[in-house]
Order: structure tokens, then sequence, then C-alpha cells
């Protein structure tokens, strides 16, 4: 045992919201890294237990969409974009990481309501459980967009040293993200609907399918609006034009990742004092 | 240096406080569009936060505990004795005030204590493990210990939905001792589980209690809390009572129950007989209750009712069946009652308490109550002594 009466004091004050809960937030997370870790493990080998292909469902879903868009875009509609299976898979990739996060993170705390309530557990975790077993499926799915590269003759180069950057700023813009839905999910069970519907809707106002190069001058403004498209940008400009994202793509991603996450956090921890009495 | 740095205590409250919304409320607030609804209606009535639907379920509890002590918390339910354990846990926050703790806190709060049902134990325990904060290796270490302890070899791979509510808690009980924590909270749930799984649960908690680990406990079950408690609370109205020991807290308890008796307000209650200390089988004892009566009542009935430790009546009487014909009393009216009777009981702590109806088929309403101890080992099933010799020829 250790010794009570050596250990430090744990001092529990009445909520607080705006910047100390941002601090303690992040202290939080960074304490339960491990039962993050255990959690996310667990997630990865649930998902697929008693499904005959497993891991191989992960590696097949994005293939399928890249099939289906390549013949209707590049074989229906004709879009002038050399290697074209290239182009899309390297932007449908994180848009899938995404996608998923968002759809399971919506609805993590609700699902892990007996842990919330009955043990001391950092609710944050839940939401990043998701965002990290996605993220995981994520990396093991580029080697496929390296082996396509590979396969047209225009392997991706040095600038792949730029591609973990970019992965970093994705994984903090959607925490943020993820937090502030599934709290909100948890006061309001229309988020998840919401969510499914929107996430549609914004898939085809990103430049992934197409390149932005389509979009007309007088709608440039979308891309500017659009929180993922600097990311699809980014991840294009490195896997397929073998390029460093611009200055300009990497300020937006910046941006979006330290809005998202600061207000996200500050959600989260808005709500997060109804969190035990609502689930 | 940190608060009260020199001290022995491990659990502090100051001026905690803590409400909730009532339920009604939150009904309406479920989706987006009750939400919305809501807030145009109290827009419209100009009715301000907090709202009139919180519930004020602690009210400025101080409260020290220190190293080594078992604490009770008794109270009626819904008194937020689980709310206080709740804050202790850090599960909740108070609204005001601070609560403070010092070294490892593992909970034991009503059934399924913080499982993932769709997890096996055997990831259940990695996860619980990691939460009370031990590392890999601690826990691989202990892992065949907690599934011995709570007798769950066959199932440990079985998702924990599928267990029984007896499994649930064995495991969590399991756990709970194995990470070797400061601070233990048991909220009730040791009545679940067989009787066997209960003894070596009892004999476990002894040895907490004389590793010095600091254990709090909710329980109905006065016995339990007259054998481990060396300290007990009484939570009403939002507010700690404690007496000068625990069996005076007790006492308070039972008395405060008296509070919706009917007609009847309870005025003293005396158990005569060799005071606090047991009494020998066959011993004599006297209870002793005055009653005040607070309203006419035509035919009352009084029922004295004895109790053994797990809840069996040993023995129980009323006046109508004793041939005793009360009444008519008038209010304002003051009785007493006198039960005179011998322990032939075999050792254990009973509860003696005293019920009163208005009417002759009940129902009825607790009055009052003492414990009664009889000492001896244990030696039989069952509460009665009936003085019975085995004996076989021979030997």
């Amino acid at each position: 045992m250790s010794n009570a009466s050596d250990a430090e004091w744990v001092v529990r004050t009445p909520a607080r919201f705006g910047f100390g809960a941002l601090v303690e937030h992040v202290r939080e997370t960074w304490r339960s890294r491990s039962i993050l870790a255990v959690l996310t493990q667990r997630e990865l080998k649930g998902r697929y237990s008693g499904s005959l292909l497993g891991f191989g469902w992960t590696l097949l879903n994005p293939l399928l969409l890249l099939g289906v868009y390549s013949l209707v875009f590049s074989i229906y509609l004709r879009i002038d974009v050399p290697h074209y299976p290239l182009f899309v898979l390297s932007g449908l990739l994180p848009w899938l990481w995404l996608s998923q996060s968002l759809a399971s993170g919506a609805t993590s705390l609700m699902q892990g309501g007996m842990l919330i309530t009955k043990v001391l557990f950092p609710p944050q975790v839940l939401p990043a459980v998701q965002l990290a077993s996605n993220g995981l499926h994520f990396l093991l799915g580029l080697p496929i967009v390296y082996g396509l590269s590979v396969w047209f003759g225009d392997p991706a180069g040095w600038t792949l040293l730029a591609l973990p950057f970019v992965i970093v700023a994705q994984a903090v813009f959607l925490l943020g993200f993820v937090l502030a839905l599934s709290s909100t999910c948890v006061l309001f069970r229309d988020v998840q609907f919401i969510v499914g519907n929107l996430v549609t809707f914004w898939f085809f106002l990103t430049p992934i399918a197409y390149p932005a190069s389509l979009i007309p001058e007088w709608a440039r403004w979308v891309l500017v609006v659009n929180p993922f498209a600097p990311f699809a940008t980014a991840y294009q400009d490195i896997l397929y034009r073998g390029d460093l994202p611009s200055p300009r793509t990497w300020a937006l991603m910046g941006a979006w990742a330290v809005v998202s996450v600061i207000a996200g956090t500050l959600l989260f921890e808005r709500v997060r004092p109804h969190l035990v009495e609502e689930l | 240096m940190i608060p009260g740095g020199g001290s022995q205590d491990v659990i502090r409250l100051r001026g905690v406080t803590k409400q909730f919304r009532r339920y009604g409320m939150l009904k309406g607030m479920r989706t987006l569009k009750g939400t919305v609804m809501h807030r145009i209606r109290r827009r419209m009535q100009r009715i301000h936060s907090p709202g009139p639907g919180s519930l004020v379920v602690l009210d400025g509890v101080d409260l020290d505990v220190a190293r080594g002590t078992t604490l009770a918390i008794l109270g009626r339910n819904g008194s937020g004795k689980s709310t206080l354990l709740k804050l202790v846990s850090g599960i909740y926050r108070p609204d005001v005030g601070v609560v403070m703790t010092r070294g490892r806190i593992a909970a034991l709060l009503e059934l399924g204590t913080g499982f993932h049902p769709d997890f096996s134990g055997r990831e259940n325990v990695w996860i619980n493990g990691t939460l009370l904060g031990l590392d890999r290796k601690q826990i691989a270490q202990r892992f065949d210990s907690i599934i011995d302890f709570a007798e769950l070899e066959e199932f440990i791979d079985a998702p924990v939905r599928t267990y029984s509510s007896g499994m649930f808690v064995r495991l969590a009980f399991s756990i709970a001792i194995h990470v070797e924590p400061d601070i233990l909270l048991v909220d009730e749930v040791l009545a679940v589980g067989d009787e066997g799984f209960r003894k070596k649960c009892m004999a476990k908690v002894g040895e907490l209690q004389a590793a010095g680990t600091t254990i709090v406990l909710v329980t109905h079950e006065l016995p339990l809390v007259e054998r481990l408690a060396t300290r007990a609370v009484v939570l009403e109205h939002g507010h700690l009572y404690e007496g000068r020991t625990p069996a005076e807290s007790i006492a308070h308890y039972l008395t405060g129950q008296a509070g919706p008796a009917g007609p009847f307000e309870l005025r003293e209650l005396r158990l005569l007989g060799p005071a606090g200390v047991a009494l020998e089988r066959g011993g004599p004892f006297e209870l002793a209750t005055r009653l005040r009566v607070l309203a006419d009542v035509a035919t009352p009935v009084l029922m004295f009712e004895c109790n053994a430790s797990n809840g069996t009546v040993a023995f129980a009487a009323n006046t109508k069946d004793h041939g005793c014909k009360l009444g008519p009393w008038k209010s304002g009216d003051e009785r007493e009652l006198v039960v005179r009777g011998r322990a032939w009981l075999q050792p254990d702590l009973y509860a003696l308490r005293i019920y009163a109806a208005t009417a002759e088929r009940g129902p009825f309403a607790f009055v009052g109550g003492a414990d009664l101890r009889v000492a001896g080992r244990r030696s039989a099933l069952g509460p009665c002594d009936l003085e019975a010799e085995l004996t076989v020829s021979g030997g």
C-alpha cells in the first residue's frame, strides 16, 4: 500500500470554465494516456471480432469507394486528372478517418455510460479512443497510397517528410471536433443524426473526388470556410503531386486545428459537469 | 505546504453543496426541439436559473476522515448517501465547496461498478486496474489472484453483460481490494452475493482495516455498521449528524426514522439490561417505548419485532394477537409499551423494533428500535436457541 498520508491531496472544486478548465483537461488527458492505449487496443481487437475478413474490411472499404469514384468521375464524367485513383485515394483515406471518427465519436460517451457514471473515468478518453483507432486504420492504409504511386511510376519522394505534420494537425483538428460532438450528443441525441447527414454534404463540398481547380472562381470561398479543404489539399500535394503544401495551406490547417481543439475542449468541459447526471 | 500537511486526514469536505435538476425538467430537454421550447417557455415566464427544478441533496457538508477510519454513512433512501460517496470518489464535483482526498481510491458503487458490458471480464480487469492507477506489470502480477478471489475462472473471457449480479459484484470487489486502495468506498454492494462470498469479503475487509485502509461504507444493514464502523454519521436533509459513538448515531438514525409513523411520535425508548454489553443467551431484556398520540385513533395496534442480522424475523408479536385490545386513544395521550422477554437466541446482533398501526389490519409503521447483542460463539444456523445437544453414542 502507498502511504496515504505522504500522498498529495487531490482537491476537487466546483467545475471551472474557460482557460482553467482547458489546462486541467489537457493535464488529465495526459495522465490518462495508458487507459487510452488500453481502450484503443480493445477497440481495434473488438471491431472485427466475429467477422471473416477482419482487418480486410478496413482496406476493402476505401478500395471499393475508389473503384466507384474512378468509374463515375474518371470514366463517365471524364475529369481530366492523370492517375485519378491515386488522386482520389490520397484525399479519401484522411476523409474516412474524419467521417468515421465523427460518426463513432459522437455516440462514444453514450456508449461508455457505465464507465463514466460508476468509476472515476476521464470522459474525454472515450471520443479520443475513436479518433485513435480510426487514425491507426488510416495509417495502415497509407502504404496502399504509396503502392499506387509506385505503380503509376511517380512515387512520392522526400516531401513525405511533411506528412507527419499534416497528420498531427488533422488529429488535433479532429480531436476538437469529436469532443464537441460527443458531449453535445449526450444532451441532444439529435446530434448523431445531424452528423450523419452533414458528413455526406461535407464530402462533396470538399475537393477529394474532384480537383479544387474545377471549382469556379465565384465559389472558391467555399474552400476557405470548409475546414477540411486545406487538409485534403495538403495530402494531395504531398502524396499525389509530390510537392510541399503551400504556406497558405499550412496556415489554414493550423488555424482550423487550433480553433477546433480549443472550442471543442471548452464546449466539452462546459457540458461535462452534467454528463454523469444525463447518462 | 499542502493544506493540513501533518495531520492524518485522508478525506476532507468543506462546505460541500450538491444539487440536482429534477428529472421532470430534464425529460423535456432530451431533444433539441424540447430544449428550444423549454427555453422559450422559460423566457416567457421570466424564470431564470437555477430554476425551480433543483433539489439540494447536500447542503454545506463538512467532514474530516482520518486514516484507518471505517466510516458508516446512514440515512434514508434518497438522503444523498450515494451522492456523498460519488463526491469523495471524484465522479461528481461539488457545486459549492471543496472535496479533498489523498491516496488511491477504489469505489464499489451500486451494481456493475465501472464495467464495460461488452468487454470480457479479463478486459475489464485491465481497464479497471489501469483506471485505479496500476501499470501493466502490477496488473499482471495481481491478475490470477483477482480472478481467483472472484471465483470467475470459467467466465473470465465472457462479456461482462452475461454475468449474474453476484458475479458482477464479486469481480468488482475483487479488483477493488487487490489494488490495495488507501480509501475504499462501498455502497450497499456487500449485501449481494452468497453467504460464502460475504464471509470472504468480511474477512478481507477486516484485513484492510488492520492494514490501515480507510473505508467509507453506505448501508442500511445496521448490524454491519455496528460490527465494522469506528465512526457513523447520519445524513438527513442535506446535513450530517454524528453522535459521540457509532451506537449513538445509529440510535439517532432509528429515532429519526420514526418521522412518518402515522399519528404516533416516539418520546422515549429504553432497552434495559446490560446496556451496550452483550446479553447472555436466555438473559432477560426489557424494551420500554413511550409514545405520544398525535391524533385520535380508534383501534391502535402495536407490534414488536426481533430480527436477526441477516434480516430474518426471529420473533414478532402484536398487541391484538396477544389479546390486548387497545384504544380508543385521544390526541395528546401518552402510552408506554413495555416488552419483557428472554433472549433464547443464537449469538448474533438482533434489531428490536416497535411498529404501530391505526387499524387492526395495519399497515404498520416503524416507530423506534434498538439493537440487542447475544454473546457467545455461534454454533448453529437459524435465530432460535433450542438448547439442543447432539450426542452420538460411542463418540
